[in-house]
């Protein structure tokens, strides 16, 4: 067992030895894998397509997972995330396979440059998905109840004028101003970021940030109202 | 001494404890905790305003606290899918 253990290392260690001495300038993706360029060897490409492939392959099914599983997704949104989650997790199968099956190395630095420039998996579809995701959760669940409790606050505020104080007039006025500014950041938000494309993330790698930043702030403003409402709610009690 | 003191107590305790039985108060009592309880004795002469006042309070208060919650809940999960999505960009290799 031992032997064929050293004997499997040494192999492994040869293969990576004869990469390293072929590619000697090659730059390393995050799982050490080589990143190839248009004149390295067939093997090098297939080796790093594989790689490639495989890692986006493990993302697509988890992030298919979520989405299945998560009820903030609208039921539109849900069908437009996993078309492009489901369809992506095909190309990546089919590409791996193909570049496997590649038999010259122009034709798999093509195939292998696709699996970046048409899908865009980590830059464009995960993040996207994540961002609608999220944004809905704010939009159909979180502000609306928020809504709600101001409401239900407002309410109490008027049957106990007795128990209301400056304060906590001024927590229900920013409950409500963090919740409607929420609303605004998110309105369309999902809509948005589904519209971003491969094509026009490669135009401008730029493309999600600010749906990326608008989702951050919404959140804090709900965060922010749900916590209005909780330092209302226990002076109530 | 102190156990002259407690004998001393027992009677106006245990006459308390009777007043409480015989006048209905322990059943409001019990009645608002259970949900369940025969009215209380009191109660007709009240008005339905001042009996059912707290329990309406009560209710309007546990109705804030459950959309509260409810945007909690969906604020978590907001941040975690947030957090992902932020993760996806940054741990990719796109070029």
């Amino acid at each position: 067992m031992f032997r064929i253990l050293t004997v499997a290392a040494a192999a492994g260690a040869l293969t990576l030895g004869s990469l390293a001495c072929a590619a000697p300038a090659l730059a390393s993706t995050g799982d050490g894998t080589p990143t190839p360029t248009a004149h390295s060897s067939l093997s090098a490409i297939q080796q790093a397509g594989a790689a490639a492939t495989s890692k986006r392959i493990a993302s697509l099914t988890t992030g298919i997972g979520k989405v299945n599983a998560t009820t903030k997704l609208s039921a539109a949104d849900k069908s437009t995330v996993l078309g492009t989650l489901n369809g992506d997790l095909s190309a990546m199968q089919g590409l791996q396979t193909k570049i496997a099956a590649d038999t010259d190395a122009a034709t798999a630095w093509t195939d292998y440059r696709s699996i970046f420039t048409q899908y865009r998996v980590y830059a464009v579809a995960l993040p996207q998905s994540y961002i609608a995701a999220a944004a809905d959760g704010l939009t159909d669940t979180a502000i609306p109840k928020l809504q709600s409790a101001a409401s239900r606050i407002s309410a109490a505020f008027a049957s106990h004028p007795d128990k209301v104080t400056p304060d906590l007039q001024a927590k229900l006025a920013d409950m409500q101003a963090k919740t409607a500014d929420a609303a605004s950041k998110t309105s369309g938000l999902a809509a948005s970021a589904l519209a971003v494309t491969p094509a026009s993330y490669n135009a401008n790698h730029a493309v999600l940030t600010d749906d990326r930043a608008a989702v951050r702030a919404a959140l804090a403003d709900t965060k922010a109202a749900a916590q209005d409402g909780r330092a209302i709610l226990a002076a109530l009690k | 001494m102190i156990g002259r003191a407690a004998s001393r107590l027992v009677g106006p305790a245990v006459a308390l404890a009777l007043l409480i039985a015989l006048t209905g108060c322990g059943k409001l009592a019990a009645g608002q905790g259970a949900g369940t309880g025969a009215p209380p004795l009191g109660s007709a002469g009240a008005g339905p305003a001042a009996s059912t006042a707290p329990a309406d309070d009560s209710s309007a208060l546990d109705a804030i606290s459950q959309d509260l919650d409810s945007a909690s809940t969906a604020n978590t999960e907001a941040g975690s899918n947030a957090a992902a999505g932020d993760q996806a960009a940054t741990t990719g290799d796109e070029p």
